[in-house]
């Protein structure tokens, strides 16, 4: 029953948060300077035709009527339609939508499946000094690099050798894997080397703090394998912050990788928004901030949950406060 | 082996001077197949009668015909009329293609020209193209395929502005019966029809079966993918998946080295990049006419083409280089002399006006690159006559907002098309009829005069004379300043498609003849 009452409370936030979040992006794309009209028109607009561009989309109706229209008919699931190319916004979202899924997801997991491994390596080695200095180091450099510079790195290289992948050429998954393969390989491994030392990282430093802890060294003087005691009392106690960090990294990805949706030519909803930024396309821009935030907020709540599942103090304790 | 061999070869890379690029000549081709075109942008808008953005025109011009188009060196040809005559100093007839026909299969008829011009020149349009058509009294279709109109006062760039897309025909049948809306699809009477859009992604396109030219479009097939970041495109064009890419950055012969397969193309146009300088603000230091000639004579364009654009430009005139005209620009003070002789006369009018220390700011925006270097070589250049620049780079609709809506500047670097006659672009030098430049431009009623009377000149040794007299009146007002050519670069895999490539573009269409181009057989 407790943990039913935390979802909802939790979810009573997500709306309010969600609410403040519309407000906050109506105002900015509204409120910022350049509009429409002066993207449309250029600089060969005139106060006339300006005019005439604001009363055509319906631009020049007080801002509060235009956000409660938006906000009624998002609501009811009409993101409405793009000022530029006069279809659908949900089309759009939705058409793109694989492409950043598919990069979020693989970026995650690949950083899963090298971040985790390592930072248990590297902090049930931490006695060591080549362990604590290897682990620090490849931590810091993945950290450290920046995606673009990694990015321009790998799209220099993979242009002219091109070893059996494509920098861009994206087609959905389920129409020709092979294709999409090659086209997805190089933005998912630039994307994931951040995740990676981040996932990593965390893995480390929570393994490290509860190898400490006194059932481990129980654990130990009972003569309990190795990879049982990581198995079944580290990984377990030490999996919250690296579910939290891995959330919060997937969120991102899902809301924030247009560097490399970019750079690797990937159709993703990241590209259409700041490509709908520049054009003051406005419906566009708030529709995919809006999704994003919400794809943000549902996943972190997807996450409490699991918390309460691995922990059910966690969800009493929440709930309570 | 590959590799090395890789190493080894030569790249190509040509400058177009007058001579029209044939590549593949001797290659058997194929028949049909696709062309694929790699660019960096995607639509602003739909509708050809409103956009006044040349990346936008691009996505039209496979599928629009205009009354008349421009040849190889911006010369008037026949589009959709197949013949025209200039029956008096302010009249023209037009004689339409009995076998020209719109997509969908349609005839095309003089009533879709009367209407389509109609909706460009009708202010709820919101056309900016309308101006430069001149005083148009009337259009009248005359049967079904001639189309006659009527100006109020003579206007000799009235064919060159007919040959820009912004007076696409459209099927105005299919239109004034709600059938057709032109803000939101793309049909007309030209090589190509769309049959998929993916935003940001791709734009494909079918050739039209009721196309007028005979045996064309060549390919079956039109695809343009939209790829945004320049190395992705390089990528492309490597790989193989597409044909022809077209690019800004000026290192990209460079970065192509090494590629045999790839040819760079370098295609003058009627571009250039320009300087507006905020003339009408108090508060700026450019209030005053002395120092706008001082910054105009500190100016040194070739070093601009040399350092900002790695060579690929050229100095050019408020009368665009494209044209025999322009060098009537070539005397005036600002271009003659030796930069240090220019120098001295810059800091002479600096000192006479008492501006010392000078502290500006200097507006353009990164949506282009080579406008960020010109701007930064542009700051150093300044530096000569003590003026300290501050560059502000701003996203494209803050930029238009700054400049154009607000007038937030002292002095802001940006670019014109110059078009298919000279008189066009000097229109924008009269703010009293453009409009859009009004808030920052002294109008100069001599000048303003001067324009109107070459705009209604026919060309010839008068018009010279006029073109003369008003490049001295610009240079000597220093409001709106031409530093160099804006070129097109153009890199095609030559293995792959035989491609003609015109010396000399006015109006966007560095791939004017793409109908033409074709699959080199395996």
């Amino acid at each position: 029953m407790r943990i039913f009452r935390f979802i909802a409370f939790r979810l009573g936030i997500a709306l309010v948060t969600l609410f403040g979040v519309s407000i906050i992006v109506f105002m900015a794309v509204h409120f910022v300077p350049g509009s429409y009209e002066d993207v449309i028109l250029g600089p060969f607009g005139t106060p006339e035709t300006r005019a005439i561009v604001r009363a055509k989309y319906g631009l020049d109706r007080p801002a509060v009527e235009q956000y409660l229209h938006w906000l009624a008919a998002t609501a009811r699931g009409d993101f409405g339609t793009s000022l530029t190319t006069g279809q659908p916004v949900a089309a759009e979202i939705i058409r793109r939508a694989p492409a950043t899924i598919q990069l979020a997801v693989m970026a995650t997991l690949l950083a899963i499946a090298v971040g985790v491994p390592m930072g248990i390596a590297s902090g049930v080695t931490s006695t060591s000094q080549f362990g604590r200095t290897a682990g620090r180091l490849v931590g810091a450099l993945g950290a450290s690099v920046p995606v673009f510079v990694l990015g321009t790195i790998f799209v220099f290289m993979f242009s002219i050798w091109s070893l059996g992948l494509t920098v861009g050429g994206y087609v959905p998954l389920f129409e020709d894997p092979l294709t999409n393969m090659r086209a997805m390989t190089l933005p998912v491994v630039t994307l994931s080397v951040f995740g990676m030392a981040l996932i990593q990282r965390t893995t480390r430093d929570s393994v490290l703090s509860v190898t400490s802890e006194t059932h481990v060294t129980a654990a130990v003087a009972r003569g309990e394998r190795p990879p049982d005691i990581i198995r079944s009392h580290v990984l377990r106690n030490a999996s919250i912050p690296i579910v939290t960090v891995t959330t919060v990294y997937f969120a991102y990805l899902l809301g924030g990788a247009i560097i490399v949706e970019q750079m690797f030519s990937v159709p993703g909803v990241a590209v259409y928004v700041v490509q709908s930024v520049r054009n003051r396309d406005y419906l566009a821009v708030q529709a995919g901030v809006l999704l994003a935030a919400t794809v943000f907020v549902t996943i972190n709540i997807l996450a409490d949950i699991v918390y309460a599942l691995i922990d059910p103090r966690i969800g009493g304790k929440r709930s309570q406060s | 082996m590959h590799l090395a061999k890789r190493f080894l070869i030569t790249f190509s890379f040509l400058t177009l001077s007058g001579m029209m690029l044939i590549s593949g000549a001797g290659s058997s081709l194929a028949e049909g197949g696709t062309i694929t075109w790699a660019k960096p942008d995607e639509a602003q808008s739909l509708d050809p009668h409103t956009d006044f953005n040349g990346n936008t025109w691009k996505f039209f011009f496979p599928v629009y015909d205009t009354l008349v188009t421009t040849g190889e060196t911006l010369d008037i040809q026949p589009g959709i009329a197949e013949s025209w005559e200039q029956t008096s100093p302010t009249t023209y007839v037009f004689r339409l293609r009995e076998n020209a026909a719109f997509s969908n299969g349609r005839p095309v008829v003089a009533d879709d020209v009367v209407g389509s011009l109609n909706r460009v020149l009708d202010p709820a349009t919101g056309s900016w193209w309308a101006g430069t058509l001149g005083s148009v009294s009337e259009i009248v279709a005359e049967g079904d395929h001639e189309v006659r109109i009527e100006l109020e006062a003579p206007h000799t760039q009235l064919l060159a502005a007919l040959a820009h897309v912004s007076t696409a025909i459209i099927p105005m049948e299919e239109y004034n019966a709600g059938t057709f809306d032109p803000t939101k699809e793309l049909m007309g009477s030209g090589p190509f029809m769309v049959t998929e859009h993916l935003q940001d992604q791709s734009w494909t396109y079918r050739a039209n079966p009721h196309y007028w030219g005979e045996g064309l479009p060549v390919a079956d097939e039109l695809k343009i993918l939209i790829i945004l970041d320049e190395s992705a495109r390089i990528a492309a064009l490597r790989d193989g998946r597409a044909d022809v890419g077209t690019f800004v950055n000026p290192d990209l012969p460079v970065l192509l080295q090494g590629d045999e397969n790839i040819t760079v193309v370098t295609q003058e146009t009627a571009s250039y990049y320009n300087l507006d300088v905020h003339a009408l603000d108090e508060e700026s230091p450019f209030y005053d006419i002395r120092v706008r000639q001082a910054m105009n004579l500190a100016l040194d364009r070739e070093e601009i083409s040399r350092v900002a654009l790695g060579g690929m430009g050229a100095v050019d005139y408020p009368l665009p280089r494209t044209f025999s005209s322009s060098k009537a620009c070539a005397d005036v003070p600002s271009y003659s002399g030796t930069r240090e002789s220019r120098l001295e006369m810059a800091r002479a009018l600096m000192a006479e006006a008492g501006a010392e220390g000078v502290e500006i700011e200097m507006l353009t925006t990164s949506d282009l690159a080579s406008l960020v270097l010109i701007a930064q070589v542009i700051k150093q250049q300044l530096s000569d006559i003590d003026m300290s620049v501050n560059i502000r780079q701003l996203g494209y609709a803050e930029w238009i907002d700054a400049v154009w809506v607000r007038g937030d500047f002292d002095l802001n670097v940006t670019w014109l098309t110059g078009y298919g006659d000279p008189a066009i672009v000097l229109g924008s030098w009269n703010p009293d009829k453009t409009g859009w430049n009004a808030h920052y431009f002294v109008s100069v009623p001599e000048l303003n005069d001067k324009i109107a009377e070459a705009q209604s000149t026919p060309d010839g040794a008068e018009r010279d004379s006029l073109f003369a007299e008003i490049c001295t009146m610009i240079d000597d007002g220093a409001n709106m300043l031409a530093l160099v050519n804006k070129n097109n670069v153009i890199a095609y895999r030559n293995d792959l498609v035989e491609v003609k490539i015109h010396p000399a573009e006015g109006y966007e269409d560095e791939l004017r003849y793409i109908e033409e181009f074709a699959r080199i057989a395996p």
